[in-house]
């Protein structure tokens, strides 16, 4: 569905110069004040990420069995898990994990897939059905037991939760990049390289990419939530990475079972997954209608 | 294909089902008895051979024996499978009779301050880790109201009015946590393209009555990209039942599938792998059947 409302947004280039276009883009964010809110909360996140030692009140780590399954208070504002750690200060560092997984993921398969889609799209024939194929058949599959097998298979560490991710995110970018590529590889000035003699190479890497990237940038965004949901998900069921370093996913998992004795331990993270998807998913959809000529 | 690639991923994973029963150290059992449980579950033998070998039990119906459980695969499926299609099929229903009304208005009601809370309702959705709506769900109608058992799974030749207890916060929680959003979103933007089409001004024309114009004319058109998100729903749930399971505790194939992860029961790996693709198989054809069914123009081709 994304996907033909993104080739739908791009069918035609915009025209205008940059500052143009970043204009146009600038009014969108500021029209929407809900589009504002979630770039703020997207760029907080950053920021906690980053900052994480100085921000939060305490050492995610450190227990402290007298105080613990607390509610919250003025020491522990979102109270405190099983072993005492301040809740707080862990889901502030979660952010790290979330962010680190989601952004590596993204940019290795938004890389990879766009690859595909390119060489699939501009060859054609037989590499073009072997390759949609296979990613057919990652399709076909439920996502989270295909991330589950991977992490299963090769440890449940930081890098095979990132690899995991960017397998069953792949297909989603090589398959619009194809349908994108397909669409401008008759297009008048592509034909115009190839008189003019370009290599194959120059007319993907020159002439076609720049001018079908706006929908990845876009895809990209919504795909950066969906690596958050995805690594949430396979920390909550223990193939994350691993305990102590604190996951969002991994902290759910935890407080399932003392959902009789302290519930905050299941509302805060979980609150913090989903602002922080909720956000992405918004800045994608602006993005899309700031790109959609027909929009502005 | 999917069998293969997860054949050679779990060949990847160190220790195998017997360190993984009888501890890495290895000091319960010496290097003889090792050995021969090895041999006796084929684990001596050359990848390719243990795949074969598979896929020759697998054209007779034998899944093999679970390694960790001692009993057959086919066995441990066949009271897993009802678990979790109960579940999914009560989640798949859920979300249909949620999301079809809601579409409608939505789409009807275009750019009203209905759509834009359906809408918000839709990013939530999509946004919303099932395994949090399903904690938080859990904590106010099972622990605070009391009004659904906590855990436990009653199946519905058992006892269907119980079952359709248990079986309704996952089922809920599989429902607002992504189908009933993926559903309505698509129905509403089919139904929106559909209503601009010139048939149904035509039928507006003729003085068909307003609700006449939107289900006859306008609903059985935009049913059919519906249909498909619908088959792509389902797949959803089937992989979502993996989370849901663990967090309702329920014994579906999605508990199965984890716990022979971390077993590394491979057979049992490989059976649930087999049943789940067959399962998507069997989805799109039923898909691509409906769409012939809804599309005349599908059928005479």
């Amino acid at each position: 569905m994304t996907e033909n409302a993104v080739a739908d947004g791009w069918a035609t280039p915009p025209g205008g110069t940059k500052s143009k276009a970043r204009k146009r883009w600038a009014r969108h964010f500021l029209r929407s004040p809900v589009s504002l809110v979630s770039l703020l909360c997207v760029l907080g996140t950053v920021v906690l990420a980053l900052g994480a030692d100085a921000i939060a009140p305490q050492d995610p780590l450190v227990q402290d069995v007298r105080d613990r399954l607390a509610a919250p208070s003025w020491d522990h504002p979102f109270g405190t898990d099983a072993l005492g750690r301040d809740v707080l200060s862990r889901v502030i560092h979660g952010t790290r994990v979330s962010l680190t997984a989601a952004v590596s993921a993204v940019a290795l398969s938004a890389l990879l897939g766009v690859s595909l889609g390119i060489i699939a799209g501009y060859v054609g024939g037989l590499i073009d059905e072997a390759i949609m194929r296979i990613i057919d058949s990652v399709v076909a599959f439920p996502a989270i037991i295909l991330a589950l097998a991977f992490v299963t298979a090769f440890g449940a560490t930081l890098r095979s939760v990132i690899f995991a991710i960017t397998i069953v995110s792949v297909p989603l970018y090589a398959r619009l990049m194809r349908a994108q590529i397909l669409s401008v590889k008759e297009t008048d000035f592509v034909l115009a390289a190839r008189a003019m003699g370009a290599s194959p190479w120059r007319i993907m890497v020159r002439h076609m990419l720049p001018n079908v990237l706006a929908p990845i940038v876009v895809a990209a965004t919504l795909g950066m939530s969906y690596a958050i949901l995805a690594e949430a998900s396979l920390s909550f069921l223990g193939a994350g990475v691993q305990p102590p370093t604190p996951t969002w996913g991994g902290m759910l998992n935890d407080a399932a079972r003392y959902i009789h004795t302290n519930m905050y331990m299941t509302l805060f993270p979980g609150a913090a997954i989903f602002i922080l998807v909720l956000s992405l998913n918004y800045l994608g959809d602006t993005l899309q209608d700031a790109m959609d000529p027909r929009s502005s | 294909m999917v069998t293969i690639m997860l054949f050679l991923l779990m060949s990847f994973v160190p220790g195998d089902p017997i360190t993984a029963r009888y501890g890495m150290d290895g000091s319960s059992l010496n290097a003889e008895q090792e050995a021969a449980l090895r041999k006796e579950y084929g684990l001596d033998q050359p990848l390719p051979v243990q795949y074969l070998s598979w896929v020759r039990a697998l054209i007779t119906g034998d899944l093999g024996d679970s390694i960790q459980q001692r009993r057959s695969v086919t066995t441990i499926l066949k009271e897993r499978i009802p678990v979790t299609l109960q579940i999914s099929g009560f989640a798949l229903l859920l979300s249909v009779v949620l999301a079809a009304p809601l579409g409608v208005i939505a789409a009807v009601k275009h750019n009203s301050v209905w759509d834009r809370l359906l809408s918000g309702f839709a990013l939530a959705g999509v946004a919303m880790p099932a395994f949090w709506l399903g904690l938080l769900l859990l904590i106010l109608f099972s622990v605070k109201l009391s009004w659904f058992p906590v855990t436990g799974f009653t199946r519905l030749t058992t006892d269907p009015l119980e079952a359709l207890r248990s079986s309704f916060l996952p089922a809920l929680t599989a429902a607002l946590g992504g189908t009933t959003a993926m559903i309505l979103r698509q129905l509403r933007a089919a139904l929106i393209d559909v209503m601009r089409q010139d048939y149904i001004r035509t039928a507006r024309a003729k003085g068909v009555r307003a609700r006449a114009v939107v289900v006859r004319h306008g609903v059985r058109n935009a049913m059919l990209p519906t249909v498909t998100v619908i088959g792509l729903a389902t797949a959803h749930l089937l992989g979502g039942s993996v989370v849901i399971e663990r967090v309702f505790n329920i014994p579906g194939m999605g508990r199965l599938i984890i716990d022979a992860m971390n077993a590394r029961d491979y057979p049992v790996v490989q059976g649930v792998v087999l049943v789940i693709t067959v399962f998507v198989v069997a989805i799109n054809l039923v898909t691509d059947l409906t769409y012939a069914y809804l599309d005349p123009r599908i059928r005479l081709r």
